[in-house]
């Protein structure tokens, strides 16, 4: 078995402690995981211990597909179809429906980043219909915006909302 | 008595954490700096860590302080240089020393630094009255 070493002091007085730590995803739940960190008992210094880069990249890629299939499965609820989003956003067929459905298949980074976005802001996704046209989308962004604050305003009368129609 | 000047050469640190090539890197967190660059930065392991500062994440640099790693058992302790870094919304606070006896850069500390001023993005956001509730009273 290979000596662990101290990286600070460089002794071999060196215990293993486990340590559980919380990661999480954006809508997804979190997750607890044990990870294990290095002590020493001559100097004291703890530090990471090198193995739990890999039991922290499987669980983040479990996190990540849940994120994926929940963000999914919400816009699904809202009236998007897979069909119209892929359609709107210029991804061949079957993309998005893949990356709910294909335990096996991990989406990239970026689809993640660009899924999570559009169910943050649904109305991305008229802005990609309209060809990310500059005046369209500037519409649409008022358009939400204003429906926005009037549902602030009717749920919270006490509320001071800032005044859009002053300049910056 | 904190150094007004840093004690390493920031490239040194750097250069370090870009590695070479098939060597392990000999950077090195210590215990609690994952959790804190994972909650504050998103940055959820070492190669992230890593990889970030090796992008030139850690954006517009300022050396703060050189102190004693007071839990050292070298005598005389090592310095540990602390700086601030910007990277998007966020101001982050990094602080790092060399272990001569193992040849080590020890990453000690790596958050994010409520205590700093906002950053330009935070002034354009709050002028355009954009700046979400979590960001406001930073300054």
């Amino acid at each position: 078995m290979e000596k662990v070493i101290c990286s600070y002091c460089g002794k071999d007085t060196v215990s293993i402690k486990d340590h559980e730590i919380e990661i999480s995803e954006p809508y997804a739940e979190s997750s607890t995981i044990k990870i294990q960190e290095r002590v020493c008992s001559h100097c004291g210094f703890s530090e990471d211990d090198g193995s739990n880069d890999l039991v922290i990249q499987k669980e983040l890629a479990a996190l990540k597909r849940v994120s994926m299939v929940n963000v999914l499965d919400e816009l699904n609820a809202m009236g998007h179809t897979t069909a119209s989003m892929e359609r709107a956003l210029g991804l061949p067929a079957r993309t998005i429906a893949r990356w709910k459905n294909e335990r096996s298949m991990y989406p990239s980074a970026a689809a993640l980043a660009l899924m999570r976005m559009i169910r943050t802001f649904p109305w991305l996704l008229a802005v990609a219909d309209m060809h990310f046209e500059g005046e369209a989308a500037r519409n649409i962004l008022l358009q939400h915006a204003a429906k926005e604050l009037e549902d602030i305003r009717s749920k919270h009368p006490d509320v001071v909302v800032a005044d859009i129609s002053k300049p910056f | 008595m904190p150094k007004p000047q840093p004690e390493y050469d920031i490239k040194d640190f750097l250069r370090a954490c870009k590695g070479n090539g098939r060597q392990p890197s000999n950077v090195v967190l210590m215990g609690g700096v994952l959790e804190t660059a994972a909650s504050h930065f998103s940055l959820k392991t070492k190669e992230a860590i890593l990889a970030f500062i090796n992008a030139g994440g850690l954006e517009d640099l300022e050396f703060v302080n050189s102190i004693e790693y007071r839990r050292s058992f070298e005598v005389p302790p090592p310095v540990c240089d602390a700086y601030h870094f910007k990277s998007g919304f966020s101001v982050g606070n990094i602080s790092f020393f060399f272990s001569e006896s193992n040849r080590k850069w020890i990453i000690k500390s790596f958050h994010r630094d409520d205590a700093c001023g906002p950053t330009i993005m935070e002034f354009a956001l709050r002028k355009a009255g954009s700046l979400p509730a979590c960001f406001e009273g930073s300054e």
